[in-house]
């Protein structure tokens, strides 16, 4: 039972997940969120500048919230992947009717965690718990008729640990953004001292301060951070589960079985 | 009474090692099956599985369905509304245009 795992430790466990992760766990999230982040940037670049945004707004909400859906549904499998990947159990969600099941169970509950994630953030407090909930629901979601009791019970689970892994991922989603500000800022600039090449960029700073700009480069931030994210609440999830079920005492009894035979082998 | 001092209501000669959570009956290992993580006799299984899965199945189809027209239409409702506001803010706040009036 991994009960008091540090905020840290966890954050590790979840970057050794990844280095062992398949490419189908990349290249399904990739597939999912950048189209979505595409359109959305889009979305919000038309809103903003275009003269006729007024009368294209409701066909262009509907295909960000289709986007949107996608994204959901390849989140869902990815962290499927992740979840195989973390307990050694294959569990066969390519099936059609497991994909349908997951995918109308996002579609179904997802839409409310962009209500409740800004207003949970606001109050700060619940913030944590609730985005451990819509995440929970990516992972555990789509195979059980309780999957929303299910994804609440998980996120209740190590409160401290949980509020001190946002509390860091805070942070690094800060640093990260500043940094990409940072160099977008910078490369004009260097282009224009280094080759002598001047563009519009470099003539005026008011593109800096572009809300289109800071939405481009907070997207980006979330596509680099949401799968970090993702790959800690799938350990958080798996050992959560391993609680009731002994799961990982299994697994590691497995392991050590097996450790033992390489040992005794020739 | 104790479990220890059952007998299996189907089998009188074996202890009871079980008692179906369904129908407050003790049972021997044989005559219960695991189902959603408890220990249930034939008779409580049958209901379980049998009469009461039509039901349930039909009703999660129908929840499901309304879910996803639901899910639907708040996403997209979601997305105008963010996409309304973009349009009430002024063009000229989106960048340092507004900066140039008040200097």
């Amino acid at each position: 039972m991994k009960s008091e795992r540090t905020a840290l430790a966890l954050i590790e466990q979840a970057i050794q997940l990844l280095r062992a992760a398949p490419v189908s766990v990349y290249a399904l999230y990739t597939a999912g969120t950048v189209p979505f982040l595409l359109m959305f940037f889009d979305f919000c670049a038309e809103m903003s500048y275009s003269r006729n945004a007024a009368e294209k707004c409701a066909a262009s909400a509907f295909a960000v919230a289709v986007s949107y859906f996608w994204m959901k549904g390849l989140q869902a499998f990815c962290c499927r992947e992740l979840v195989n990947v973390y307990t050694g159990n294959i569990t066969h969600w390519w099936k059609p009717r497991t994909i349908l099941s997951i995918w109308c169970t996002q579609i179904a509950l997802q839409p409310l965690g962009l209500i409740l994630k800004p207003v949970a953030w606001l109050l700060l407090l619940p913030g944590p718990y609730i985005t451990t909930f819509f995440q929970n629901l990516a992972i555990v979601g789509g195979t059980g008729l309780n999957d929303a009791q299910k994804s609440w019970d998980l996120a209740k689970l190590w409160p401290k640990q949980n509020f001190a892994v946002f509390s860091l991922l805070s942070v690094l989603s800060l640093i990260l953004l500043v940094d990409l500000y940072t160099l977008i800022i910078a490369i004009p600039f260097a282009f224009k001292m280094f080759l002598g090449i001047e563009s519009f960029l470099t003539r005026s700073l008011n593109w800096v301060f572009s809300t289109v700009l800071f939405i481009a480069l907070a997207t980006v931030t979330y596509f680099l951070t949401d799968l970090l994210l993702k790959a800690i609440e799938v350990v958080r999830c798996c050992d959560g589960e391993a609680l009731a079920s002994g799961e990982d005492l299994l697994r590691r009894f497995h392991e050590l079985k097996r450790s033992e035979e390489v040992v005794r082998a020739p | 009474m104790d479990l220890v001092l059952q007998r299996c209501s189907i089998h009188r000669d074996r202890e009871a090692v079980v008692r179906c959570p369904g129908c407050s009956g003790y049972f021997c290992r044989e005559c219960v099956t695991e189902h959603e993580g408890k220990f249930l006799c034939s008779s409580c299984l049958r209901r379980k599985s049998g009469l009461d899965r039509q039901p349930t199945r039909a009703r999660g189809r129908i929840a499901g369905a309304i879910g996803v027209i639901v899910g639907v239409t708040m996403a997209w409702f979601l997305f105008y509304l963010a996409g309304r506001l973009l349009i009430l803010i002024p063009p000229n706040l989106h960048d340092i245009h507004y900066l140039k009036g008040i200097g």
